[in-house]
């Protein structure tokens, strides 16, 4: 049976579902490497949202323990990306 | 992209009639998606280390005392505003029974409306959206601000009042 439209080139389907039978579990292992970085992420937004608040009211005591907590945040997702890749 | 062949899938008839270009398709992996949120991560403590950086260079400017009023202008529970630091800034000096003049910036820590004087010796108010401020030390007594108003540090030299700095909490 013809496609379509007879002009449009032919097309190759998409490949079938990957085969994760040798790894099993690999997927949920991505899945939660991706939430638990979701949520440090919402956490630096929130860092940052704050330090802006702090610097610009004049309250310069807390901004560096502010990027701190975010660089804090970065080494624990990249850790996160890092550990499961690596095992 | 390596692709299958799909003759003996369910749908392999519909494929046929409405191909669909999978290698033109911007497909984002799981993976893509962790490396793209580590990247933002990593933009994002960049962003806050730098407003620190740039925040903690930037020195408090030493303004000059400035003059707000005459010794005994004010009687007790009068109140004036003045310039301070600069005239796009406004202070309040206040009367206070049994504890003499006091000063503090007149914008209210809440959304930036000017408070004044309740007259009772002991609030200041903001009448934007109720909020209140203690008269002696400037701490939120009741509303919505949730930062006290900054002091301005008094000097008498004479019969001057001067205003010295503004010290903010």
């Amino acid at each position: 049976m013809s496609g379509a439209n007879p002009d449009d080139p032919v097309v190759p389907p998409p490949a079938p579902a990957i085969d994760d039978s040798e790894s099993p579990g690999r997927l949920a292992v991505v899945e939660a490497q991706v939430y638990i970085v979701s949520v440090l992420l919402v956490g630096q937004l929130w860092l940052a949202t704050v330090t802006l608040r702090e610097w610009l009211s004049g309250h310069r005591e807390h901004l560096w323990s502010l990027a701190a907590a975010s660089g804090v945040a970065f080494l624990i997702a990249w850790g996160v990306k890092r550990w499961a890749t690596t095992r | 992209m390596k692709q299958g062949n799909c003759e003996g899938c369910p749908n392999a008839e519909w494929r046929r009639q409405f191909p669909y270009r999978w290698q033109a398709d911007d497909v984002v992996t799981r993976r893509d998606m962790l490396l793209f949120m580590l990247a933002g991560s990593g933009a994002l403590f960049a962003a806050t280390a730098a407003m620190a950086f740039i925040g903690s260079r930037q020195a408090e400017p030493a303004a000059a005392p400035v003059p707000v009023a005459r010794l005994g202008e004010l009687a007790p529970n009068q109140w004036k505003v003045f310039d301070y630091p600069d005239r796009y800034g406004q202070g309040i000096l206040i009367n206070l029974p049994e504890h003499g003049l006091v000063a503090y910036s007149d914008v209210c820590t809440h959304l930036s409306c000017a408070v004044v004087y309740a007259g009772d010796g002991k609030h200041l108010h903001c009448p934007c959206h109720e909020g209140y401020f203690d008269a002696v030390t400037g701490d939120v007594v009741a509303g919505p601000p949730t930062v006290p108003l900054p002091r301005i540090e008094l000097s008498i030299q004479g019969d001057t009042v001067y205003a010295l700095r503004m010290v903010r909490r």
